[in-house]
């Protein structure tokens, strides 16, 4: 059963991930629509998005392993591509246009998600390891990184001890070992001995 | 304490976050809208020749050819029509209609056609003169026979542009075959 607190982290990586996504999107399909509608962020907006939001989740996760940094990214991705497919085919969806095949303002939806799933992974996870180096570097507190300091040389210290034990053990079963190949060495010899005349 | 004002830090971006995720799916919401709406247009307007008059002036010896268009905009966004192109032929019949030696010429109106309203249907008239003397008025004439009626076909398109999209544009194709009698003018 997880505990509490991690519950709660992977709660907020989720909901943050899902809100950065949503903004990405946002951007994204004001663009790809751009000529449907009175708000046109610019082209820049598909590679300015992606990374701010990526940096932003990469410092709010500065707390949490690497790996779930790229988690959020996966997520950010896969709600961006979902938004922007559900807003392209919105037509669609709401029964407006029935055969999307056939006509011709759907021909670039193809296009368009595949840039959406291509800028967004790449971009995406650069902006997080650019927040998280920025935000370990500036947010993390020093005696924060003093005590990550601490804990890295007290985990070293285990690793070594453990490694100790582990060859005084081998030493030990070694030595038993030896012993016991001994004293079969003896019982044998008692064994063949002639008997005395 | 470090710890938890880190924390604390994070935390209000991720809040900051969310309250700009909350206003993006909200502008989502309002481009799908408007996407929506704009391919309804599109989709439901629609347009056809009803009807083709021609008249004839005995005193100038001119025609005068009247086409009626219907324009249909059961959407929720006004258009403007900004181009009516069209190509008229006569023949005595439909066999020979659509060459090239039955086309008694065309006409194109652009802008000034005014807006039809959304959940509207506006019947538009535009004209074009045959004049006394030329190419076209032999051939109406060789397709009248010497009676008052001939087969006629019109073919063209309307160009539409979307009064609150100017960018956004769509054209129709119309298309028109009846024997049409030549009244007086």
């Amino acid at each position: 059963m997880l505990e509490k607190e991690t519950l709660a982290n992977r709660v907020k990586l989720f909901v943050w991930s899902v809100s950065a996504g949503l903004v990405i999107a946002f951007f994204f399909a004001s663009n790809f629509l751009a000529w449907a509608t009175n708000f046109n962020p610019g082209g820049e907006a598909l590679f300015i998005s992606p990374l701010m939001c990526g940096l932003i989740l990469g410092i709010i996760t500065c707390e949490m392993d690497a790996v779930n940094t790229v988690l959020a990214t996966i997520i950010i991705t896969v709600t961006t591509t979902i938004s922007v497919i559900l807003t392209l085919m919105s037509p669609f969806i709401l029964g407006i246009v029935s055969d999307p095949s056939g006509t011709i303002w759907f021909i670039h939806v193809p296009q368009n998600i595949l840039i959406t799933v291509i800028l967004v992974l790449p971009i995406t996870l650069l902006g997080s390891i650019l927040g998280r180096l920025f935000a370990e570097n500036t947010i993390l507190s020093s005696a924060m990184r003093g005590e990550r300091a601490v804990l890295k040389s007290e985990t070293e210290e285990w690793y070594k001890m453990l490694e100790e034990k582990l060859e005084e053990k081998k030493a030990a079963l070694e030595k038993v070992r030896k012993e016991q190949e001994a004293n079969m060495g003896a019982e044998n010899s008692q064994v063949e001995r002639p008997p005395a005349q | 304490m470090n710890k938890t004002k880190a924390l604390g830090i994070t935390n209000l971006i991720g809040i900051l976050l969310i309250i700009v995720a909350i206003i993006s799916a909200g502008g989502l919401c309002y481009v799908a809208l408007e996407y929506t709406q704009i391919s309804e247009t599109l989709v439901t307007v629609d347009a056809a020749v009803t009807d083709i008059a021609i008249l004839h002036d005995y005193a100038s010896g001119e025609y005068q050819v009247i086409i009626t268009i219907a324009v249909s905009n059961p959407s929720r966004l006004n258009i403007n029509i900004y181009s009516i192109e069209y190509l008229a032929y006569a023949d005595r019949t439909t066999t020979t209609l659509m060459g090239s030696e039955a086309n008694i010429g065309g006409g194109s109106t652009s802008t000034g056609n005014g807006t039809v309203v959304a959940g509207s249907v506006r019947e538009i008239q535009v004209f074009y003169l045959i004049g006394q003397s030329g190419l076209y008025l032999q051939r109406l004439q060789h397709a009248l026979d010497g009676g008052n009626t001939a087969w006629i076909y019109l073919g063209g398109f309307l160009l539409y542009r979307i009064s609150d999209f100017q960018d956004v544009s769509s054209e129709i194709g119309l298309g028109y075959l009846d024997q049409v009698v030549i009244q007086d003018a």
